[in-house]
């Protein structure tokens, strides 16, 4: 059988206009306030028009599940989400340290590491996405996004000979 | 309190001193936030008269009571200060990262006197304040300095205003930069420069909570949907650059400094063409939905490698007012502005004008430093724009301002001295829009579309643009209200047209985020309310009903081309105009406020300072 | 009777033209103007003009010759007359 192949949320940086309202619905979504900084999902704006959202990837061979000294971390067997034990969790940062994309939070009042989950336990599709204005931000694999690159990259060529 | 923090930080940068004022929501839920509120702490911090570049000016900054949140283009901050450029209320707004953090550390206003006698950093790190040193950024450009400072303080939720070389130069049109996004006009980066202020960081930890957050998130989720419709097609489109054609045809776009309206090379210079031959991304603000701001760059040619988010209005005042017709060196133009710290409107308005007395031999090649500004002269604008910057040679007069450079120079160059109180005129020729002419003879800032909003009703045809006619008082009195509303709660204008009851949807979203309870009528005061408190500072500040006016060649020259050939504002027009907006206002003939409309405004302590009494209503002929 | 539309903005990038002439029988209303044009050019029926009725959308305005807005879409058009199609929304 196949490895598993899990969706996580990926944005289109040529759609992203970098206006942050993904990182505005997160952290009150997930912590009933607006603070960027809980976002578990952030919008890096390297000035003036570079710029993307990064949430956790659900790398396959977890770089923070291997760090976490505590094994507080795990992943998910129903979608692949990076799950965080409370309890095991003291807030070290290893986990932090080890993630390539800066998609892991340390809540300063939990004490906690937190990581997208993708609102698995709210209907719908996860706030971020649906906040997003310009419908940069989507659910996608490693597989559906190569499909994608080459469906567009297909598209361009047809048209350059279109066009000829 | 919920959004708001009900406190307003004030600092003394000649003796580093600071304090925490404590504003509850009765205060609060007057003037909202942005610009209204600013506009009351400019009028309780500044004492009468006071030299606008002195000690005793208040920079103040106020935020949007949304900063931070869902609500979609709320995440903004007004700028007042007494303009250096016109001697009244000097009122600005900027958005983006800058305002969320101001709230997030804690503040709903800043007011800011003094002079530092060395130029510093002021440092706003919650309840922190340091005060830097500034020698390592003095010099740089408004967004280096952001870019050195964020650096060296090593955090990227440091948020950075800060003023450029022409700010440290008192350029009284230099700005405040702020993310990329400027309060642009009236000269407060001028006002931010004398108190030797270099730049303002800010970083805020504080979370920001709301009093119904459900019930805020599902209302900012439906605005973001009809953000999404046809209220913005305009700016997610072309953004406002789409203006220069249609502004083009009606006979409407500013050219040669307003000598003409209709540009012959406005294909080359517009949104569309922008958008097919340079446009590379379209940019939000923090936290808006629309993505207005349509970021150009220039491929090829000696204008190679610049870039900028370009925006109609001062495409329009460094592009077809100056002759320009080249959307490369619009853009170099531009952003130079831009990084100089220069209102981009000015900066056009003043070179235009410095242009036609080149043409007209008032200016020789010896007065430029032997530049030939001729119209068209792209060269030559670059150079007087960082002239203007450095202050340098012809530079030091045209950093004046167009009112004052005027003045200075004579020889009938006040004709087309495009300005009203000071302040550099708009991108719409108002000659054939005469409900707009009376909108921007009368707003408090000086020539300004953004508060007179009255072009509105004169482009969509909602009435006649060609006629002068009573009523129109009333309507330039509504738009500008409207325009108040959304400057002091903040919302972006581009969201105007998103509401299908305005009052009642913007009021509740309001209460959803404060837990202060606001009607739709109580919204609708705080338009008029801070309205008439410009106004009431400006009277305390000297205004007289000359002020009210429009320049000569709106006056006496009429238009010689397009579809409004011939067309001017006569004097006696715009007289008629003028009263039929006092009586709308309830204002005396004279222009002034009546104590009774002050007290009723819940202006009382302004109603004592320049209320004046009722007048008598004279008996109709006949009735005695 | 000939006229002229213009095409600003989404107009425009839509029908991927600036202007058109057009040439109508009798005394055409500015509606069978509308009607005529997105016969011609189908990409501009739902973004700009509303199939069947041949309204504009709220954010598209007829402007007649640069000097006025056109209110009344049943209104007759006239010989040589410039129609502009362009964004209702004025502001800068």
């Amino acid at each position: 059988m196949a490895q598993p192949v899990y969706e996580h949320i990926i944005c289109d940086p040529a759609k992203c206009t970098g206006c942050r309202l993904c990182e505005y619905a997160c952290a009150m979504v997930k912590t009933g306030k607006f603070d960027a900084n809980l976002s578990r999902i952030r919008v890096v704006r390297i000035e003036p028009i570079t710029m993307t959202a990064i949430a956790c990837r659900l790398c396959a061979d977890a770089p923070c599940i291997i760090a976490c000294p505590r094994n507080a971390l795990s992943r998910s067997e129903k979608n692949g989400v990076i799950l965080v034990d409370q309890d095991k969790c003291d807030g070290c940062g290893w986990c932090i340290e080890a993630c390539d994309f800066g998609a892991i939070v340390l809540n300063p009042e939990t004490k906690n590491a937190e990581i997208c989950d993708l609102c698995q336990d709210l209907e719908g599709e996860p706030p971020c996405i649906a906040y997003c204005p310009v419908e940069a931000l989507s659910l996608g694999t490693p597989e559906t996004l190569r499909q994608k690159a080459r469906r567009e990259v297909v598209a361009k060529l047809f048209e350059e000979l279109f066009k000829e | 309190m919920y959004a708001y923090t009900g406190r307003i930080l004030h600092i003394d940068v000649t003796n580093r001193k600071t304090s925490i004022q404590r504003v509850g929501p009765d205060f609060i839920k007057k003037y909202l936030g942005g610009t209204g509120l600013a506009t009351r702490l400019v009028y309780d911090n500044t004492p009468k008269g006071c030299d606008p570049l002195g000690p005793e000016n208040a920079l103040c900054f106020a935020v949007s009571a949304f900063a931070g949140t869902t609500v979609p283009v709320g995440t903004k901050h007004g700028v007042a200060a007494k303009s250096p450029l016109t001697g009244f209320i000097g009122d600005s707004l900027s958005g983006s990262y800058f305002s969320e953090m101001m709230r997030r550390a804690g503040y709903d206003g800043i007011v800011i006197k003094g002079q530092a006698p060395k130029w510093v950093v002021v440092f706003i790190d919650d309840d922190d304040i340091q005060f830097l040193d500034a020698a390592p950024y003095m010099g740089m450009n408004t967004l280096e300095t952001q870019r050195a400072i964020r650096e060296r303080l090593g955090d990227e939720n440091v948020r950075v205003s800060a003023i450029g070389p022409a700010g440290e130069r008192l350029v009284r049109y230099a700005l405040i930069d702020n993310d990329g996004r400027q309060a642009g006009r009236s000269g407060n980066g001028a006002v931010m420069g004398s108190k030797r202020i270099k730049a303002i960081a800010i970083r805020g930890s504080h979370p920001i909570t709301v009093a119904d957050p459900k019930g805020l998130m599902e209302a900012s989720l439906r605005l973001i949907k009809a953000s999404r419709g046809p209220g913005t097609l305009k700016y997610r489109t072309l953004g406002t650059p789409a203006n220069v054609l249609n502004l083009n045809k009606m006979g409407l776009l500013p050219t040669r400094n307003f000598q003409e309206t209709v540009f012959e090379e406005a294909e080359k210079v517009s949104g569309e063409y922008l958008h097919e031959r340079y446009h590379v991304k379209s940019v939000a603000c923090a936290g808006c939905s629309i993505a207005c701001e349509q970021w150009g760059a220039v491929k090829e040619g000696k204008y190679k490698g610049a870039m900028i988010g370009l925006d109609y209005e001062p495409l329009f005042a460094v592009g077809p007012n100056c002759g320009i017709g080249d959307m490369a060196a619009i853009i170099r133009l531009v952003q130079l502005c831009d990084e100089y710290g220069l209102d981009a409107m000015s900066t056009g308005v003043v070179i235009s004008w410095a242009m036609e007395c080149y043409e007209r031999g008032i200016l020789t090649k010896e007065d430029f430093g032997g530049l030939e500004p001729y119209f068209g002269n792209d060269d030559a604008a670059v150079e007087l724009v960082r002239r203007i910057a450095y202050r340098e040679g012809i530079g030091d007069l045209l950093a004046e301002g167009v009112k004052r450079a005027s003045e200075r120079v004579g020889k009938g160059s006040e004709h087309f001295a495009m300005h009203v109180k000071g302040l550099e005129m708009p991108g719409y020729d108002v000659r054939s829009l005469k409900t707009f002419a009376l909108g921007i003879a009368v707003v408090a800032r000086g020539a300004d579309h953004n508060r007179a909003l009255s072009y509105e009703v004169d482009i969509k045809g909602e009435v006649d643009r060609f006629k002068a006619e009573p009523g129109r008082g009333k309507l330039a009195m509504e738009k500008e209200d409207f325009a108040c509303i959304l400057d002091c709660l903040v919302l972006c204008k581009f969201l105007r047209n998103c509401f299908t009851d305005f009052e009642r949807e913007v009021a509740e979203i309001y209460t959803m985020a404060t837990g202060i309870p606001l009607t739709p009528e109580e919204l609708k005061q705080v338009g008029e309310r801070v309205v008439n408190l410009k106004k009431a500072f400006n009277i305390r500040e000297g205004w007289t009903m000359a002020d009210d006016w429009l320049p000569p060649r709106v006056l006496e020259d009429p238009l010689p081309s397009g579809p409004g050939k011939g067309v001017r504002v006569t004097p006696e027009e715009l007289r008629m105009l003028i009263q039929d907006y006092y009586a709308a206002r309830g204002w005396t003939p004279e222009g002034l406020i009546p104590k009774s409309k002050l007290i009723a405004l819940g202006l009382e302590d302004i109603a004592e300072e320049i209320g004046v009494e009722e007048p008598v209503a004279a008996p109709a002929a006949g009735e005695a | 009777m000939e006229l002229v539309v213009e095409f600003f903005g989404l107009a425009r990038q839509l029908a991927q033209t600036k202007e058109c002439r057009i040439a109508l029988d009798g005394q055409p209303s500015f509606r069978q103007i509308l009607a005529h044009i997105a016969g011609q050019f189908p990409a501009l029926v739902g973004p700009v003009i509303l199939p069947e009725t041949f309204d504009l959308v709220s954010s598209y305005m007829l402007n007649l010759d640069g000097r006025r807005r056109v209110t009344d879409l049943d209104a007759p058009a006239a010989e040589g007359q410039r129609l502009l199609l362009m964004f209702t929304e004025a502001g800068g």
